[in-house]
């Protein structure tokens, strides 16, 4: 293309001018330049016939119909990007489980070896409290709960011995105080008065222990003999701890319960119990 | 309203997960992106996959989309760039010297004279530089100024100056004929 040389302006100018790209001013005199100079007109009349021509050269026409689906076949893409980010870059090959199997062992090991915090409230009963064999005493269970896990004869009166169950003293201790009878429906009897039991009245306990100290629950136990022993026992702390509530800053929502008895032994609640103690009494004063 | 507040009323909207808004997005720009990825590629079926692409990419970019530049400019780079890479694996599949050279079509006597001319002259932007060819297509629908092409390309306004103006030499003396 011959550019016009020796005049006022740039061939780029003029390309820029040409392609409407200068600014107001500019572009007014260059307009007035191209006026009076054939040369300049003659090169951006060149430039805008080649420009037309590329234009109709480029002209890209798609085949009918290919924007009506344009926008849905993005659609489709995008989704199907989304649900690949979304999805696992990689997938553990069964035996990628192993090491997952091995982590999680060891984290259920630390787990079992660790005590959970719970708040305990220790009740200690009256000297002459004694649970009787006889059958005056009402059969009693928790309403709408198996009292099947059983709470624990514990072997002595100090917290710290309590902790540690001895099965045979437990067993020994059970088959002197408990009878085994077939779970039923105590949640009204543990509202109601005191059922009869042989010697004094648990109603007014001598000595009641808060403390704050945690301890785990006790572990669920065997059936057998439970359901009678464990509302019983939680008669009887119910009683005590009513008569331990009235007084201030009692930990009422103690869940581990810590019951010690008169002959020395101390007795852990089966936790359904426990918890129906801890729950219920604040509320069934 | 201006456009570039309304594309940006869309894009915020698509951003908040309305979907419609963004598919309006697309339609205003489909017809653009899909003609400038033909240009660049001379194939339907590339210019599909890359005009496609283009719009997946950029809903997915579209937070790092900076409100300062056109909606279309920044369209138009992410097409371009893709443009680029579809041409550099072309050229790996198939070596430079092994491609055919552009044809006017299969049968010579169903093409008009002004299909020829056509044909003849992307046969010479085809033949430029590859730096003077992509200015020349980038403005060859005359949507994007020089400072779009400069933002599209990342070179200074004054290079796509001079690019285009070199590009318009070479384009003008091979097709002098036809002018």
């Amino acid at each position: 293309m011959k550019e016009p040389k020796g005049h006022s302006y740039s061939f780029e100018q003029l390309q820029a001018f040409a392609d409407g790209a200068l600014d107001d001013a500019l572009a007014r005199d260059i307009g007035r330049h191209l006026a009076g100079c054939g040369e300049c007109r003659a090169a951006v009349d060149r430039l805008r016939a080649l420009d037309a021509r590329i234009g109709q050269a480029e002209s890209a026409d798609a085949p009918a119909g290919y924007f009506e689906t344009f926008g849905s076949r993005v659609a489709g893409r995008i989704a199907a990007r989304r649900a690949a980010k979304e999805r696992p870059l990689f997938r553990f090959p069964l035996w990628g489980l192993i090491p997952a199997a091995a982590a999680a062992g060891l984290v259920l090991v630390i787990a079992l070896r660790t005590e959970t915090p719970v708040p305990e409230l220790t009740v200690r009963l009256p000297p002459a409290t004694r649970f009787a064999r006889t059958e005056s005493a009402p059969a009693t269970g928790l309403a709408g709960s198996p009292v099947a896990a059983a709470g624990k004869m514990l072997p002595a009166v100090g917290q710290k011995e309590a902790r540690h169950h001895d099965p045979a003293a437990a067993d020994a201790r059970e088959a002197d105080a408990v009878r085994t009878e077939p779970a039923s429906d105590s949640r009204a009897k543990l509202a109601a008065p005191e059922p009869p039991l042989t010697g004094p009245s648990p109603a007014a306990p001598t000595a009641l222990q808060a403390r704050s100290e945690a301890v785990s629950p006790p572990a669920a136990g065997p059936a057998r003999g439970t359901p009678r022993r464990d509302s019983r026992m939680a008669i009887a702390a119910r009683t005590a701890i009513k008569a331990r509530l009235r007084a201030p800053a009692e930990p009422a929502t103690a869940r581990a319960i810590v019951i010690h008895l008169p002959d020395g032994g101390a007795y852990c609640p089966a936790p359904e119990v426990a918890a129906a103690i801890a729950i219920e009494l604040p509320t069934d004063d | 309203m201006s456009e570039q507040q309304n594309d940006q009323q869309l894009i915020e909207r698509a951003l908040a997960g309305d979907g419609p808004a963004y598919g309006r997005l697309v339609t205003k720009y489909q017809r653009a992106i899909y003609a400038l990825a033909r240009r660049m590629l001379r194939d339907h079926d590339l210019a599909d996959e890359a005009a496609q692409e283009t719009f997946v990419k950029a809903y997915f970019a579209l937070k790092q989309y900076d409100s300062s530049f056109r909606f279309y400019t920044w369209l138009s780079r992410i097409a371009y760039n893709l443009c680029c890479d579809s041409l550099k694996e072309r050229k790996r599949i198939i070596p430079l010297d092994a491609a055919p050279e552009p044809q006017s079509g299969d049968d010579p006597l169903e093409e008009t004279a002004q299909n020829d001319t056509c044909a003849r002259i992307r046969a010479q932007i085809d033949r430029l530089p590859h730096d003077q060819r992509a200015v020349v297509l980038l403005r060859a629908d005359k949507e994007l100024s020089y400072e779009d092409i400069s933002s599209v390309l990342r070179i200074p306004m004054g290079t796509v100056m001079s690019r285009l103006h070199r590009a318009r030499q070479a384009l003008y003396g091979a097709l002098k004929d036809v002018l």
